[in-house]
């Protein structure tokens, strides 16, 4: 380790006592001072939970014991007169929250298993890492391009399917036609939100496939079982905890999905289970993301606490799925330390955006069902055995395939629409003095500096504070129960819905520095809510991986703990730490709905972050797709460069087309860091 | 040895503070609009060459306004070039919210202000209350899709286009439909009617429910408001997405600004001739004018002072002079501004917008329909009044 020579050994020379009496004052000093930052942003963590909810709940607040009269009328107003009191007009949309969310699983979970078995046991180890990072590949893509794709290609093309269904099997509730023409209803959208869950998915899976026990798989297959039989023997029961639990962080995420369901569902307010009938749902968050620009005060006030309604249903979905893969038959708690199952986390790659804990090899172990059923399989059914190994090996590939599918059809998509705005005029100008479909067509230079500077924000509150609160709970809390409810609140964190951190950002600038305060910088107080569980979690498993025979040896000689974790630890880690921040920025600088709420829509470059309205690329996006056609007159089609009118879906895919080019290098540069790091600190 | 990542770390810092140099440098990126200077005759009613403006000034509200404000500013910019104008399209409510909070001179909005919200608009107006100024004038048309009969304009009254949009009427081949389009009734297909309507809160929605409201009171017994009142068909978000949602399937039926339609089939609706019999009425800026500048002629002077023009449009009023589904959007301005600056720079602006130079940018951007004279002058007089204040 060529850290060691690091080690400022020299001191001990020094002649001069009082020198060194002061230097080690100072350094004692300084090793206060760092653990009590650290300490304070363990702690920050808490408050900052405890923020969101408190926030949301004053400025929701009126929409619970307000001017009862205004209450009514706003709901009234939101609903079309249909009801008028909030219980009344959140329950609908709870349920459609479900809905979608649940049917998004039921879609999701075969097939992320499929593929999860697919790149352990299927793949040759060759290619096993490439289709991993194909996978992964549909977790980058933003999701207001998955809502552009599913609102402009997939709802045109899933009719025929959606009309053949609801015929054969219409006299099942669930698929009672007729089905509506065009189909934008739950069960497109569960489609595209199962598109956007499988990674999660299928990581955490894949992750938990890898650790059962080879020991377990090579008796099975000892005994004469086939893949398949060694699959259902030995490695689903050693996953199906984790894999519920992975599910459920799936369910976390579509709750609280907003522009693809926005872009898609066609909303109503009913109870109902139809999956082919428009107008029958709506969730939340796209109901929030509907209404919220033309709310009044009281408005936004019923919104808010919709938001809050939405943030305690994922709360609930998080703290389920960490009881369901935490607790154990014999174990006292539900929060078990991390720190027991940080070494059977360490196969795990850095750059998990999402967090399970991983059920201990031992304990899993016990649960198994004895190998002994293997044997007593009949020699008479080894053709049927093998028709099912055969069937299931068809399956799980063909789950990849399902997988794909929709992968390659966004990336063309994108590409084939977003090149014919794609020129350097686009990249380096804004749209201010761009009239309708009229030559100069303008461009995103003003998005791409918002993005930058709005992420740019997002990474200086977010970095620090991550990075010393996980040097907190690895190397100074380690154990206590501090550790435990942090950990566990950073679990929480990483469940919010993006929209209810704009919320979030919104309230809390609203309320401290006047209504409708919205700038650059709420951005990025929003989406430092997002990004900071992702690099707590990484950075925590970096550090847990520096091995502890270089902070013994440092401790050894006399350094102290600051030092040792400033000198030692830290840059050890830190290719770790630079490629899990750079995937966290690649999952937020494609956030849309927090940012279309808290910095706005605006046409001009500017470069201030905390002054006036700032354009992101993702806002640009949606801003340019919800304007429609461009008016031409026929002067103005005959003029060269003519008036174009559909200029505006081809900025939109343009911009799209950029952001996904971002967000990909952005991915394969953390990629190729994790890759890079792990090969030198593995061995 | 510790020095080596610390250089590297550095000259990352600085690649990266040199990118975000230049970009800054290059912030402004604002693009030179072609040929704003028309024809000089048609600038003659431009009172305010020989004001010299400069500064930056903000407005925000209706997004149906975009694209003529888009397209005022552009213009404007021809007479005033040192003034930099932002308008925010974030929706009529957020506009006036942030008006009557004094956040911006101006807002632009679907409906004029309510009493109580003019009453707080004293706070910000210098003691008087605002006034609405009707400076955009919109056809909305009821848009069809269906194949082969696009391109022509099938004729509906209105008790059938609220008969189908509360969902009486479910078929195209309607009889009633069929009845109203003897020419056409063969062709008209064996096809569900889908209805599609704003899901997000719109003007547009509540001028088209006016519209049904008034003119076929007995089937459309909703009151009017800006939230689509039932769910028969489908909801989509923005005019953007009525049509997208048109444009993907057959049989659908919905309602955008008549210079949203694009391929889609516009329906004429049933009128009165002078003759007496009836014919269709397409959807046309003139009609549509004619119904604003009947609507002005019964104004009554005395219903709010200060230069206030509040419009209601006779949406039921049957005659084939005027095209009854229109929407008007205002301006939203103080009568008087504490600092001679805002007052000349608002004064400025609304008789640009309200002139016939502006008017004709926005009719060629946003297929908008030109102000009658008389309503022009009314706010030509306000404007004018507001760029005389010292």
């Amino acid at each position: 380790m060529t850290q060691m020579t690091k080690i400022p050994a020299g001191e001990s020379s020094s002649a001069v006592s009082t020198s060194m009496l002061s230097e080690h004052r100072r350094a004692r000093r300084a090793n206060i001072v760092f653990g009590a930052v650290a300490k304070f942003c363990g702690f920050f963590i808490l408050a900052l939970l405890a923020a969101v909810a408190i926030f949301l709940l004053l400025r929701g607040l009126p929409a619970f014991f307000g001017d009862s009269a205004s209450v009514k009328s706003t709901i009234a107003a939101f609903t079309g007169g249909e009801v008028d009191n909030f219980w009344g007009f959140v329950s609908p949309l709870i349920f459609g929250t479900a809905l979608t969310a649940f049917l998004a699983l039921l879609l999701a979970v075969p097939i992320s298993i499929g593929i999860a078995l697919f790149i352990t046991f299927y793949c040759p180890q060759r290619f096993s890492g490439f289709v991993s990072s194909i996978v992964d590949l549909l977790a980058a893509i933003p999701s207001v391009i998955y809502g552009l794709w599913g609102g402009l290609v997939l709802v045109p093309s899933v009719f025929g399917a959606a009309d053949a269904v609801s015929k054969v099997f219409g006299w099942i509730p669930l698929f009672s036609g007729p089905a509506a023409n065009p189909p934008r209803t739950v069960g497109t959208v569960s489609i595209v939100l199962a598109v956007m869950v499988v990674p999660i998915i299928t990581s955490v899976s894949r992750d938990l496939f890898k650790q059962t026990p080879v020991l377990l798989q090579e008796a099975a297959l000892g005994l004469g079982a086939t893949r398949w039989e060694m699959i259902r023997l030995a490695v689903l029961p050693f996953a199906k905890s984790g894999v519920v639990s992975a599910a459920m962080l799936g369910l976390g995420r579509a709750l609280g999905e907003t522009m693809a369901v926005l872009m898609i569902l066609s909303p109503g307010r009913s109870f109902s289970f139809n999956l082919f009938k428009a107008s029958q749902n709506q969730t939340i968050a796209a109901n929030i993301a509907a209404q919220f620009p033309e709310a009044d005060d009281m408005g936004v006030s019923v919104l808010i606490a919709t938001g809050l309604v939405l943030f305690v249903i994922t709360f609930l979905v998080n703290f389920a799925a960490r009881r369901i893969s935490t607790h154990k038959p014999g174990q006292k708690g539900f929060f078990t330390t991390l720190r027991a199952k940080a070494s059977s986390r360490r196969s795990r790659g850095a750059g998990q955006a999402e967090n399970v804990t991983v059920p201990q090899t031992e304990e899993a172990a016990g649960e198994h069902p004895s190998l002994e059923s293997v044997t007593t399989i009949t020699r008479s059914s080894a053709r049927s055995r093998h028709r099912l190994d055969v069937a299931m090996r068809v399956l799980i590939y063909l789950s990849l395939v399902v997988a794909v599918i929709p992968l390659i059809s966004v990336l063309w998509t994108v590409v084939a629409g977003g090149l014919a705005q794609f020129n350097w005029y686009f990249l380096t100008h804004n749209m201010k003095g761009v009239i309708g479909g009229l030559y100069p067509y303008g461009g995103i230079l003003h998005a791409m500096i918002g993005t930058l500077e709005i992420t740019g924000g997002a990474m200086l509150i977010s970095i620090p504070v991550g990075i010393m609160t996980s040097v907190w709970l690895v190397e100074y809390a380690q154990g206590t129960k501090p550790h435990t409810v942090v950990s566990f609140l950073v679990d929480v964190m990483s469940g919010i819905p993006s929209i209810v951190a704009g919320l979030f950002a919104y309230s809390v600038f609203s309320i401290i520095f006047g209504p409708g305060t919205v700038n650059g910088f709420v951005g990025s107080v929003a989406l430092s809510i997002l990004m900071l569980p992702t690099v707590i979690r990484t950075c925590e498993e970096m550090l847990l991986i520096v091995p502890n025979d270089l902070r013994e040896a440092s401790y050894g000689l006399g350094v102290t703990k600051a030092r040792t974790i400033w000198r030692i630890v830290l840059p050890t880690a830190l290719p770790g730490i630079v490629s899990g921040v750079i995937l966290a920025i690649a999952r937020v600088i494609g956030e849309t709905a927090p940012l279309l709420i808290a910095a706005g829509v605006i046409t001009g470059t500017n470069a201030n972050l905390f002054s006036g309205r700032m354009m992101t690329l993702p806002v640009y996006v949606y801003d340019e797709y919800s304007q429609g056609l461009a008016q031409c007159s026929s002067q103005g089609l005959a003029l060269s460069p003519p008036c174009v009118p559909q200029i505006r879906m081809e900025r939109a895919w343009s911009a799209a087309l950029v952001l996904i080019i971002l967000v990909l290098i952005l991915t394969v540069i953390g990629r190729l860091i994790t890759r890079i790091s792990s090969k030198r600190l593995g061995k | 040895m510790r020095s080596f990542p610390e250089h590297r770390t550095r000259r990352v810092l600085s690649a990266f503070c040199a990118t975000f140099l230049v970009l800054l440098a290059s912030a402004c990126g604002d693009n030179v609009p072609l040929n704003m200077t028309s024809d000089p005759h048609v600038a003659n009613d431009i009172g305010q060459k020989a004001l010299h403006l400069s500064g930056q000034f903000a407005g925000a509200g209706s997004s149906a306004q975009k694209a003529a404000v888009e397209a005022w500013i552009a213009g404007y910019n021809v007479y005033q070039p040192s003034v930099d104008i932002a308008y925010d399209p974030s929706g009529s409510g957020a506009g006036v919210n942030s008006f009557l909070q004094g956040a911006t001179l101006w807002a632009g909005s679907d409906k004029p202000l309510t009493q109580k919200q003019r009453e707080s608009s004293k706070a910000v107006c210098a003691g008087q209350g605002a006034i609405d100024l009707p400076v955009y004038i919109s056809p909305l048309a009821v848009i069809y899709n269906l194949p082969g009969l696009n391109d022509v304009h099938l004729t509906m009254t209105a008790d059938v286009i609220a008969d189908i949009f509360n969902g009486t009427i479910t078929q195209w081949n309607d009889q009633r439909i069929a009845a109203l389009n003897p020419t056409q009734a063969t062709k008209l297909p064996d096809t569900v009617i889908t209805p599609v309507w704003r899901s997000d809160k719109s003007g547009t929605t509540n001028s088209f429910q006016e519209y049904l409201h008034q003119a076929a009171g007995k089937q459309w017994t909703y009151e009017p408001q800006e939230t689509w009142p039932n769910a028969t068909g489908q909801g989509a978000k923005g005019t953007a997405g009525v049509v997208s949602a048109l444009s993907q399937a057959e049989g659908t039926i919905g309602y955008a600004d008549a210079a949203q339609s694009g391929d889609l089939g516009t329906v004429a609706v049933s009128m009165k001739s002078a003759t007496g019999t009836r014919v269709g009425v397409a959807p046309d800026a003139q009609k549509a004018a004619n119904l604003v500048d009947d609507a002005l002629k019964n104004l009554k002077s005395s219903s709010r002072e200060g230069g206030d023009i509040s419009l209601h449009l006779n949406h039921a009023k049957d005659s084939d002079s005027v095209y009854p589904i229109t929407q008007v959007s205002y301006s939203i301005v103080c009568p008087t501004y504490s600092d001679a600056t805002s007052a000349h720079f608002v004064g400025s602006w609304i008789e640009f917008q309200a002139s016939e130079q502006g008017q004709k940018l926005a009719a060629s951007n946003s297929g908008s329909a030109p102000l009658p004279d008389e309503l022009r002058s009314r706010i030509t007089a306000v404007a004018r009044h507001l760029m005389e204040i010292r």
